[in-house]
């Protein structure tokens, strides 16, 4: 992952050279490059600046039906833990606002926060008319399940050309429901309702179209060079973190 | 246990109660609780890709309904309609005098009564016997045969057994192993076992009070099956009154009937207070197949009754079938 910046300005290193345009700062002009050929440049250094990522913590309600409230928490407080001790700035967007973490004292007040994040305030995860504030980078912890589907996951998660990762937590009752017989199904993002006989081929056939879901997310962040992994909320924490770390975003 | 079978108003009765519990138990499993998910996405278009299959999972989910209801009705049909095919009963009527060959029809009755579902043996020797019943199955008179002993006495009361034997069940089969020759009578099949003895051997001494002794001399005289004996110690009967006109009589052609009917009765041979024709059906309804029918009643109402305990099970711990 680059963190360097793509403005040049106050810098430090060498970056590259540009043509002399009046107004320029000439204490900037290579003298020795005159001196060689006559041409007026100008010297040009990268910004080294403390770069920032965006995490996105998902507490819809989806999440609190699906019980994978501690999940995301404890996953964006690990996420949060790498980026801080790597040096990064850490933008945290949960349930609407955003909160801003460095250093060894931003790792604890993070904790601290996410600890006491509440749950199910959001109806659906929408970054829409907030991913303008975002950063370059971000990172969503979220089930990525969306009631209208594949068209809605595109609308809402509309990141631009920021890099992003996603990581969509499932739990095994997501994968195989344990429910057997007649229900009456609520939907948890828009209250609609569905009656439902389920039995073995009904989940089986749940299993396909869910399965076909995320296969369209997969193939939707292949396309725009997004990074996808799910995670399993029944295998620990070390284990997941291990699986995620030759994508480069834990810098192991 | 007595059957009758039920009236067919208390079996249209029960047949209300014991379907609307399970009609009603059936709607209590199957009522939709509510459930929230993530999301119905999923649910829909697994729906949505089933609904060609729609009628078939309608009626998976009722097999458990239609499964408790036909075997209701399976039950309640048994217990008002008689079986049509009835068991094969048979009436084994075995002369254990020495004239019969007793080994040739021990064997003769072991196969009558393995082939029976309902047998009884009948041995007719010093007494008429009654082993196993037409209400139970023929192992208790098969186990019988093996017991079976030749008897002493001179006694045969064939006649007599196969008349009680008609008329305990006059659908029976009764087959008659006997040395003897017997007068050929409908719906009664006679197998000869002879052994080559033509007499009875076995003569039973009798003894009479002194003031009896000429008359006795005279009847043990005329009837071979009794000597007279002075010995009351060493007598198999002893016969110390006789009435008063026969004493008188004892000169008269009816003399040896009389004395007959009154050695005969001493002897234990005559009047038995038996009443074979009870035995014989073990004083049970002798409807045909009733006893095929009550068990297969039985049977399923244990089936019944299972599955709707395994239902109530399933229900309280929240699972289904």
């Amino acid at each position: 992952m680059d963190f360097r910046s793509r403005d040049h300005g106050g810098s430090q290193e060498f970056s590259d050279y540009q043509l002399f345009t009046p107004g320029e700062n000439i204490r900037h002009l290579d003298w020795n490059r005159y001196q060689r050929d006559g041409s007026l440049f100008v010297r040009q250094y990268e910004r080294l600046e403390r770069p920032e990522v965006t995490l996105v913590a998902d507490l819809s309600r989806s999440i609190v039906v699906g019980k994978k409230v501690d999940d995301v928490k404890h996953f964006s407080a690990a996420f949060g833990f790498c980026l801080l001790n790597r040096g990064l700035t850490v933008r945290l967007y949960a349930n609407g606002r955003f909160q801003r973490y460095m250093g060894w004292a931003g790792f604890q007040q993070m904790n601290l926060d996410i600890e006491r994040l509440e749950s199910g305030q959001q109806p659906i995860l929408s970054l829409q008319k907030v991913a303008a504030k975002f950063s370059s980078h971000v990172i969503v912890v979220s089930d990525l399940i969306f009631s209208e589907g594949y068209e809605q996951f595109k609308q809402n998660l509309n990141l631009g050309n920021r890099s992003a990762f996603l990581f969509q937590l499932s739990s095994p009752s997501d994968r195989q429901p344990p429910q057997r017989g007649d229900y009456r199904l609520q939907d948890a993002q828009n209250n609609a309702d569905l009656p439902c006989c389920i039995d073995e081929a009904m989940i089986e056939r749940y299993r396909q179209c869910r399965q076909a879901y995320y296969h369209q997310i997969e193939a939707e962040c292949l396309k725009k060079n997004w990074q996808y992994r799910e995670i399993d909320t029944a295998d620990n924490l070390k284990n997941q973190f291990l699986s995620v770390a030759p994508s480069g975003i834990l810098f192991l | 246990m007595i059957f009758n079978g039920f009236p067919i108003g208390f079996a249209m009765l029960l047949t209300t109660i014991g379907g609307g519990v399970i009609i009603a138990s059936h709607f209590l499993k199957i009522r939709q609780k509510n459930l929230e998910v993530p999301t119905v996405l999923f649910w829909r278009q697994a729906i949505k890709s089933s609904r060609r299959n729609i009628l078939f999972g309608k009626l998976s989910a009722m097999k458990t309904l239609l499964f408790l209801l036909g075997i209701t009705l399976l039950m309640i049909a048994c217990m008002l309609s008689p079986i049509t095919k009835p068991l094969k009963k048979t009436i084994v009527v075995l002369d254990t005098s020495n004239v019969t060959d007793l080994p040739q029809a021990q064997k003769h009755a072991r196969t009558l009564l393995q082939q029976s579902d309902r047998g009884v043996l009948m041995t007719v020797g010093d007494e008429i016997r009654v082993l196993g019943s037409l209400t139970r199955h023929s192992h208790a008179a098969l186990a019988a045969v093996d017991t079976v002993e030749v008897c002493r006495s001179p006694y045969s009361g064939l006649s007599q057994a196969v008349k009680e034997a008609k008329a305990a069940d006059p659908e029976a089969q009764i087959v008659v192993l006997t040395g003897q020759q017997m007068t050929p009578q409908k719906d009664i099949r006679v197998i000869t076992c002879a052994s080559g003895q033509s007499v009875l051997p076995v003569v039973l001494k009798i003894y009479f009070l002194p003031e009896y002794a000429e008359p006795a001399r005279a009847y043990c005289h005329a009837d071979n099956r009794f000597d007279y004996c002075s010995d009351r110690e060493q007598a198999d009967v002893v016969l110390e009154t006789l009435p008063e006109d026969l004493m008188k009589n004892w000169r008269t052609p009816r003399f040896v009937e009389q004395m007959s009917q009154a050695v005969e009765a001493a002897a234990g041979l005559r009047n038995r207070p038996v009443a074979l024709a009870a035995q014989i059906t073990d004083n049970i309804d002798n409807q045909p197949g009733y006893a095929l029918r009550w068990n297969l009643t039985t049977g399923l109402m244990a089936v019944l009754v299972c599955f709707l305990l395994l239902e109530i099970r399933l229900v309280t711990q929240g699972k289904l079938i």
